[in-house]
């Protein structure tokens, strides 16, 4: 049973027909995978028709509709200048034709601990807006992100948009995968930063691929609030990694490689 | 469950299966075989076809993500017995050897240079990024872009 909803109305209705979760169709560079291993699901509702789902407005905060692409994020005038780190992910995020189709509310509620367009969510504080046959509800992201894969959609819910408030600060986003380009994230760091005269002010620091999902590393953030940015130290990264994957084999490795996000970072920052 | 599109200016209204890959409906239903299946999880982009200028990979969306959409695919490029100059500077410039991942490379370069006339070297190649070589070493597939820009500009 295939649903293709053109609007809100008749989504509600398809979302009172379902009785399962993982069965939307969106950009569906992840759902065709899914379906490969785990079979067709026996109902499944195509959103990309939904018009409701679709654009980008400014009023105050940012709204991103989640049947955006990633390319349309990428060459948004309104994220180039209110959150310009979301355009910088979105274009390290696979392929061009990747990007043409993928959406970021398929990579948010896909919840991969690797995505790349969930860390920068995290640093800007989103809210994630849900649409379900009840109604409409709001998360914060750190609330939606409940595991590996797992987010926090009810059965008939699905995640129709995201809004935050711009911030005006310095903007990371790296990544390290097994390719410079067109790579799962083996680690990634985003990072929004208010610097005056060499002086954090306010850091918002969060990490993917470090665990079972992203994470505001807020230890860090109070330690370097109101110091010099040349106490940016590899030390509290590689502790970092140490206290988030204590036990895993990838340890050895990410402690290293997360040096090379600190050193972008503080590149970054030096301006 | 009906769909209703458009394959290189072609009208179709096809009765398919719900989970029917776009890349099954071009090859296997229409019989457009040009469009190659190399990896079937959208890293080598031997499946790489054009919807509404962009590139994308057809292995990795559904059928039915183009109801009522215009889908171009590698035959679209000489439609008319004469070969698109991409395909002139690809036999040129040697950039052809087995031939698997060409209709890929061309529809993704296609795509570059329908939004782009006088790409820079860094814009070609990220258009590229997501097609594989395992024969060329990309460069002649690189200058047969180059020359192709080239001769569009005259």
């Amino acid at each position: 049973m295939y649903y293709r909803p053109k609007t809100l109305t008749e989504l509600k209705e398809n979302l009172s027909q379902i009785h399962t979760l993982n069965c939307f169709l969106s950009g569906c560079t992840d759902m065709v995978l899914k379906m490969k291993k785990d079979g067709t699901p026996e109902k499944m509702i195509d959103l990309s028709y939904l018009d409701a789902l679709k654009g980008i407005s400014y009023d105050d905060n940012l709204f991103i509709g989640a049947g955006t692409t990633l390319t349309e994020i990428i060459e948004s005038d309104l994220i180039k200048k209110h959150a310009p780190i979301l355009c910088l992910a979105a274009d390290q995020v696979g392929s061009t034709q990747i990007r043409n189709t993928a959406t970021i509310g398929g990579n948010i509620a896909n919840a991969f601990a690797g995505a790349d367009m969930i860390p920068p969510l995290y640093a800007l504080e989103a809210n994630i807006h849900i649409y379900g046959k009840e109604g409409e509800r709001v998360m914060k992201i750190q609330d939606f992100i409940i595991d590996n894969r797992v987010n926090a959609l009810q059965i008939g819910e699905i995640v129709s948009g995201i809004s935050f408030k711009p911030l005006d600060y310095n903007y990371y986003f790296g990544k390290i995968g097994s390719r410079t380009r067109v790579t799962i994230s083996k680690l990634n760091m985003a990072a929004l930063v208010d610097v005056k005269d060499d002086v954090i002010k306010d850091i918002k620091l969060s990490f993917g691929a470090l665990g079972k999902t992203a994470f505001r590393a807020e230890n860090i953030e109070s330690q370097l609030m109101g110091q010099p940015i040349h106490a940016i130290h590899d030390e509290l990264f590689m502790n970092l990694v140490d206290e988030k994957i204590p036990t895993r084999a990838s340890r050895h490795y990410k402690r290293e490689a997360i040096k090379a996000l600190v050193y972008e970072l503080v590149e970054e920052l030096r301006g | 469950m009906i769909l209703i599109t458009e394959v290189n200016d072609v009208a179709y209204e096809l009765d398919v299966k719900e989970d029917l890959r776009l890349i099954d409906l071009i090859r296997d239903v229409i019989g457009l075989t040009g469009t190659k299946e190399g990896c079937s999880e959208g890293e080598c982009g031997a499946c790489t076809i054009i919807i509404d200028e962009r590139a994308v990979n057809s292995c990795m969306m559904m059928a039915h993500q183009v109801h009522g959409k215009k889908v171009y695919t590698i035959e679209s490029l000489n439609k008319d017995a004469t070969l698109d100059q991409l395909q002139q500077s690809f036999i040129e410039k040697g950039a052809v050897q087995c031939g698997f991942c060409t209709p890929g490379m061309l529809m993704s370069a296609k795509a570059l240079l329908l939004r782009d006339k006088n790409p820079s070297e860094a814009a070609i190649k990220k258009a590229l990024e997501g097609n594989l070589c395992r024969c060329t070493g990309y460069n002649k597939i690189l200058d047969a872009v180059n020359h192709t820009v080239e001769v569009m500009k005259e």
